[in-house]
């Protein structure tokens, strides 16, 4: 039986959320969470893995926003606060259950891993967890990756090339600056994908990039592999599809692995359950009820009649899962074998935040995948930067607009309910462009002026707001902010027709959004 | 969030959200019959986010931090943003093959002088279709119109085909004249080599597989891509009447 390749990429993005004018900012939570869940016990487990000599190597995308928030010096101790907040809320919990151990048992395991968390995060990162992500690609077993610079949608701003070039460029350099490193690979927001975007990332060095798979399956071309090799675009980039079933395994809400009966409820938390006066120092003013990470019930049915979660009895169904993860790839390379001049490569993409944060079990169950492809000879982990080296010459077709979104096109970021933004985003670019040509040479107050004028066009354009608001959670923090953003411009815009600065404005706004410092205003110029 | 986390609300924080939710007199209402009528409205608002992929349902979780409906503290007028802008212009964006998006605007002052001299004038939406990238909108293959208000200023646009190239004008109508306000960029949308050519796929067994294998998840499902079921459909059609004959 012949071998299959399996590239996994896990992408972590969060949107900008720093709030100093708040001392707990609901919001910043998101990041919180994402560090307490997902960040800090992925690294633990790529780093026991790496300790106990398992080879993998896998590629990660970490978000220039993302970065800019983890080494954040604000940000860092207020996730220590958050961190020993929920310690002493676990505290309170072993002594609320100590009168029944199933209970008492699942807290004493959410205290360990605040413990465990608080002890990396301060001792071995101190409190900068990009050097542990740093340090896997030092030692080969990471590959990092770039995303777009606020993580823009990117066919909605096809026809404005200049922003699409910014966010590209300054991904690149935002990269640079935490990882040392320019980065060959990467992750276009949403698998966002449209004819003539590989040549803005080509002519920044990048070598390859990912879609979704209708972005080769429906090209002009008939194309020769499928979605199991990549393709060479124009000036040498290649473009990785993600493989529809085998990522659907994990993604499927319906009946993917991480609803299994056993696995932990992700809704069911005392944050909610519990008295509010208890729950009290842990909730954000006034009285607002979120979650805490204590849940202790696990999936069991869609009843409101849960099991208590047993961790022994999901980690069982871990390994199960596991193995029949790698079952499928093999199965899947098998029924290929007749149809293809060389082994498939699977291109498994996942949002590194679906890990640990809504499937608890997520982070154990990729480390059972990456051991388990160490034992089988017929599942080769490998990289695209790897699968390219090895093979080079792949059939040249130009991908097709995609996305990974519903229906696979732009209806989640152009709906009934976004739509509205784009006129003020367009317009705000334009206007930056315009700015540009005006004062091509600004510096000191009008260039800092000119300089926060361009943050508050890429923030704008995060794809995070419309998103949530057609999602619809979070929809009036998200309109907040996006108006925030486009005001803040407006603004600048204004006063630099008026030939004036609002000093005071722009210091405070600096010190609030202080994304991308060294950005040069003049990457919003038309070639 | 789930339903029964309102159970562990107060009446007050209830009420509060109850009429958040539009329903203007809440006094009348039990603990019980709050509750109900909230879980309602959420299973409506659950119903909704259905309606999405999977990947964008999970996605929606990594911000599932709290109760929206409780933290709608953010003051709505804020921060003011203009409704239009000084320069006529008209933005085209592609939703999906059969979709695209239309915002524009009209100088106000141009706009009140036209309404002025004619306050029943017509305005349209020319939409034309186009083979090829380099083609003129002379050279079009078809085009139609969609008449809009003065006021309107955004529109969804249904495209006949995929595969085709598409620009709008926005024009007034009087009787002695037609005029044209602006003309969008053009947009392209997405077709496929497999799209018309539904008999060679059929005819060609390893492409069909490849094909599938592509589209499929290990439940047999299909992806939820209007060109993929399209062609799937077609070569369905053509087994069904090959097989009829």
């Amino acid at each position: 039986m012949g071998k299959g390749l399996v590239g996994l990429t896990l992408h972590a993005h969060l949107p900008f959320v720093r709030n100093p004018a708040n001392p707990r900012f609901l919001e910043e939570d998101w990041l919180f969470e994402a560090i307490s869940e997902t960040y800090l016990p992925m690294l633990r487990m790529f780093n026991k893995l790496r300790s106990e000599g398992v080879p993998f190597r896998i590629t990660i995308s970490l978000s220039p926003t993302l970065c800019s928030m983890i080494a954040d010096k604000l940000l860092q101790s207020r996730y220590i606060e958050y961190a020993e907040r929920l310690l002493e809320l676990g505290k309170k919990e072993l002594n609320r259950t100590k009168n029944q151990p199933e209970f008492n048992r699942l807290a004493e395991m959410y205290c360990e891993m605040h413990k465990s968390n608080l002890e990396d995060f301060n001792e071995l990162y101190r409190q900068n967890i990009l050097t542990g992500f740093r340090s896997l690609e030092d030692s080969g077993h990471l590959v990092l990756i770039t995303t777009a610079a606020t993580h823009a949608f990117l066919p909605l701003f096809q026809e404005y090339p200049q922003v699409v070039n910014a966010q590209v460029e300054l991904a690149i350099t935002s990269h640079i600056s935490h990882f040392r490193k320019k980065p060959k690979g990467f992750w276009l927001p949403e698998c966002g994908f449209y004819p003539g975007l590989e040549n803005i990332l080509a002519a920044y060095d990048i070598d390859y990039f990912f879609t979704a798979s209708h972005s080769l399956i429906l090209a002009d071309e008939k194309v020769e592999r499928g979605v199991f090799a990549p393709v060479n675009c124009d000036h040498n980039i290649s473009a990785f599809a993600r493989d529809y079933g085998l990522s659907q395994a994990v993604w499927s809400e319906d009946d993917g692995y991480p609803v299994d009966r056993v696995y932990r409820e992700f809704y069911r938390d005392i944050g909610f359950d519990l008295d509010i006066d208890y729950l009290q120092p842990f909730l954000h003013e006034p009285e607002v009820r979120s979650f805490t990470g204590f849940k202790y019930w696990a999936i069991t049915s869609k009843s409101d009649n849960k099991a208590v979660y047993d961790p022994n009895l999901a980690e069982k169904r871990v390994k199960e899962h596991a193995s029949n993860f790698i079952y499928m790839i093999k199965r899947k390379t098998q029924s290929l074998s007749n149809l293809l001049d060389r082994p498939p490569f699977f291109s498994i993409p996942f949002d590194a935040e679906l890990f640990g944060h809504w499937w608890f079990e997520g982070i154990s169950w990729f480390e059972q995948v990456l051991r388990l492809m160490v034992e089988e000879e017929q599942v080769v982990l490998t990289t695209p930067a790897r699968y390219l080296s090895q093979y080079p010459d792949n059939q040249q077709v130009q991908p097709v607009l995609s996305s990974w979104g519903n229906k696979g096109y732009s209806s989640v970021w152009v709906d009934g309910s976004n739509d509205w933004m784009y006129r003020h985003v367009h317009k705000s670019i334009d206007r930056m462009t315009e700015l540009v040509e005006r004062f091509p040479d600004q510096v000191s107050l009008k260039g800092r002026f000119l300089k926060h004028a361009a943050r508050e066009v890429l923030l704008a354009m995060a794809s995070d707001w419309p998103f949530v608001i057609s999602n619809g959670t979070s929809v009036g923090y998200a309109q907040h902010r996006l108006k925030e953003h486009l005001h803040n411009f407006n603004l600048v815009y204004e006063n630099m027709c008026r030939n004036s600065v609002n000093t005071e404005w722009l210091t405070r706004t600096e010190k609030k959004t202080n994304l991308f410092p060294d950005i040069d205003y003049r990457i919003f110029a038309k070639e | 969030m789930t339903v029964d986390m309102y159970k562990s609300l107060s009446i007050e924080e209830l009420q509060q959200l109850t009429i958040r939710e539009g329903v203007k007199t809440v006094d009348k209402y039990s603990r019980d019959e709050l509750v109900e009528i909230l879980e309602e409205i959420w299973e409506e608002k659950i119903a909704d986010r259905k309606l999405n992929n999977d990947i964008m349902r999970l996605k929606g979780k990594k911000y599932d931090i709290f109760r929206e409906d409780l933290n709608g503290n953010y003051k709505e007028n804020e921060y003011a943003i203009p409704e239009h802008y000084p320069k006529t212009s008209i933005q085209l964006l592609l939703r999906d093959p059969y979709w695209a998006y239309a915002y524009w605007d009209i100088n106000q002052f141009d706009l009140k002088t036209l309404l002025e001299k004619n306050p029943e004038q017509l305005f349209f939406l020319r939409v034309y279709e186009m083979m090829s990238k380099t083609s003129d909108i002379h050279d079009s293959l078809s085009s139609f119109e969609i008449p809009v208000k003065a006021e309107d200023s955004s529109w969804y646009i249904n495209l006949p085909n995929p595969g085709r190239r598409y620009q709008v004008d926005l024009i007034s109508v009087t009787e002695e004249e037609e005029m044209l306000y602006c003309r969008s960029h053009l947009i392209e949308s997405p077709g496929g080599y497999w799209l018309d050519k539904a008999a060679e796929l059929r005819n060609d067994p390893d492409a069909f597989k490849l094909f599938l294998a592509g589209v499929t998840d290990g439940s047999g499902n299909i992806m939820d891509n209007i060109l993929i079921r399209k062609i799937l459909s077609e070569v369905e059609d053509l087994k069904n009447s090959s097989s009829e004959v």
